[in-house]
């Protein structure tokens, strides 16, 4: 995925923020951290194709995402929203199964295949437990999780998640962002996610996008001093 | 689909039937089993009158209470669904309201301005056409409404304010209308399905038909809008494009309904509720058929204890599912607040 001098906001005469270039390969993790209101989910937002950029490009391979209909970005992009759900008697497999609608007929039957694959991720997230359990009984940290799996059987390139461990204790923080590290490295996807927890984020992403206040983005790869440079561009001690 | 899908919808297909042969039992007048059977086997019937109160009044409103139910639960589904509201439904949303604005404006503000009343105004498209408009009316009301606030309990007080408006508008129309034209308005506000002839059955049973068709082909669409509108976007789907489809089904659905059989409270409300907790199921596929056949159960039930068997009585349907249905709301909101 790619961008290239991206105005972002609601309307051109108030951009949220400007100037914003990037490139994310597979196997990218990457953390976009910024104080509150400085346009994350803005971001997020664009990059998703749920709203238009202001200016600017945003390619997915060959593809420019906002040229694209909403079927065709259905195969680019899967998102994992911060919002709680709460839908009654649906089952997790069934949830996770949704991923599948770009795909199936115009009553959304699944194949054999589609189950195979909703199988595979199930048990690539450990999820084979839960699957037949209603998905309002599950803990926020297990429905964080059951989200990304619906998320994967979208089968995109590119995985977005706004702020994917906002509700968490510290042990399900954990565990999503290394079940999210896992999806990257063995599936080849492009993840990119915002948080405020900068000590995790520094300890599973490859990269962090920065927003800073001074309206610059900024993009740091891991090094030995990935965490000094993060704080220090976050203005924090 | 699981086993004990299939089990429960053949049971409640029996229910169904059984339901559906009570009603032609029950009226104000006692009539025979044997004798019922006989007139609608289409052998000889020994008695001329009976045979008219069975064909002429008690198939008709069978039937109508059938449809009426299937059409008015799957309406409610849908709305539920779309608003993503629990207490959604087209009477409580004040849809019901929508319709008999459309049908006062018919009835009562033709006699008020004096335009000649045929027959055939009251039994025909002209009605289903004034209580669907009506109804689509106020749909997008709430549906502008609730981009602006997506609140269980707001949504439910503008619903009640928006059907208390309408209560005005209409008292006002009848202050104006002819003695005659009032008391065929007031009737039809009571909610019957005995009062439905064998020419409007018809109408209504085409027009419900079509419309739970109709939403039934948008069921992966609704399995979709489960999520929000934003997961429901990213899968691809043209959700403004739904919604109006949606908008359209329900309300051709709830307005033909209120039109032929008169604002019939709660049933949209209650019946995805119970047909969701008995099927344990959000799957819309499985779902529309199940308050097809929960919702005509329902509705022939209530119909047949409108009649009070034994009695001279026939008490208003609405009042009947109303009172049936309004603890099932109380119960909804006590579940959701502990969530």
């Amino acid at each position: 995925m790619q961008a290239h001098n991206l105005q972002i906001g609601y309307r051109k005469q108030q951009p949220v923020f400007g100037n914003i270039s990037f490139a994310a390969g597979e196997g990218d993790m990457i953390a976009l951290l910024g104080v509150n209101g400085i346009g994350k989910s803005t971001l997020l937002r664009t990059i998703s194709g749920l709203q238009l950029p202001l200016s600017g490009e945003i390619t997915i391979g060959q593809k420019n995402l906002t040229q694209t209909s909403a079927a065709e970005r259905a195969a680019l992009v899967s998102i994992v929203l911060t919002e709680k759900l709460a839908i009654d008697n649906i089952t997790v497999r069934s949830l996770i199964a949704l991923g599948r609608s770009p795909y199936t007929g115009w009553l959304g039957q699944l194949s054999k295949a589609d189950e195979q694959l909703i199988g595979e991720i199930i048990s690539l997230l450990k999820l084979e437990n839960l699957q037949h359990k209603f998905f309002n009984q599950l803990s926020d940290g297990e429905k964080q999780k059951v989200l990304i799996a619906r998320a994967l059987c979208q089968q995109t390139p590119v995985i977005i998640l706004d702020e994917p461990t906002a509700f968490l204790d510290f042990r399900n923080k954990r565990d999503i962002l290394q079940t999210l590290r896992n999806v990257c490295d063995t599936l080849k996807k492009t993840v990119i996610l915002s948080t405020h927890d900068i000590e995790a984020a520094v300890e599973h992403c490859n990269k962090c996008w920065i927003m800073t206040e001074q309206k610059t983005f900024e993009e740091i790869t891991k090094t030995a001093d990935f965490g000094k440079d993060v704080k220090s561009l976050l203005q924090l001690p | 689909m699981k086993i004990s899908n299939y089990f429960l919808f053949v049971v409640l297909a029996l229910l169904l039937v059984a339901a559906f042969v009570l009603q032609l039992l029950f009226g104000s007048v006692s009539i025979p089993f044997a004798d019922v059977l006989k007139i609608l086997s289409g052998t000889e019937a020994s008695n001329e009158t009976w045979k008219n109160i069975i064909l002429e009044s008690r198939l008709p409103g069978a039937l109508a209470a059938v449809f009426a139910g299937a059409g008015l639960s799957v309406s409610g589904l849908q709305m539920q669904t779309m608003f993503r509201n629990p207490v959604a439904g087209p009477y409580v949303l004040g849809i019901s309201a929508g319709a008999s604005l459309g049908v006062a404006l018919l009835i009562l503000a033709s006699s008020a301005w004096g335009i000649n009343q045929s027959v055939h105004l009251y039994s025909g498209w002209s009605v289903i056409l004034a209580a669907g408009t009506g109804a689509m009316l106020i749909f997008f009301v709430n549906f502008f409404i609730s981009f602006r606030l997506n609140d269980v309990v707001a949504i439910l007080i503008i619903g009640l304010m928006i059907g208390g408006g309408i209560s005005a508008l209409i008292e006002i129309m009848q202050a104006l209308s002819s003695n005659e034209a009032l008391k065929r308005y007031v009737l039809w506000t009571f909610g019957s399905f005995r009062y439905v002839n064998n020419t409007q059955v018809v109408y209504l049973m085409a027009v419900v038909s079509i419309g739970i068709v109709f939403s039934f082909l948008l069921s992966k669409q609704l399995n979709l809008l489960l999520l929000g509108d934003n997961y429901a976007i990213s899968s691809g789907l043209d959700v403004r494009k739904t919604k109006v489809l949606i908008v359209f089904a329900t309300s051709i659905l709830a307005g033909s309904i209120t039109a032929f059989c008169g604002p019939i409270g709660f049933v949209g409300l209650a019946v995805p509720h119970l047909s969701r907790s008995l099927f344990k199921t959000a799957d819309h596929k499985i779902l529309i058929p199940a308050n097809v056949l929960l919702g005509g159960v329902i509705c022939c039930l209530c119909n047949v204890i409108s009649a009070t068997p034994g009695t001279d009585y026939v008490l208003p349907v609405n009042a009947i599912t109303s009172l049936l249905g309004a603890p099932v709301v109380i119960w909804i909101i006590l579940k959701q607040k502990k969530m």
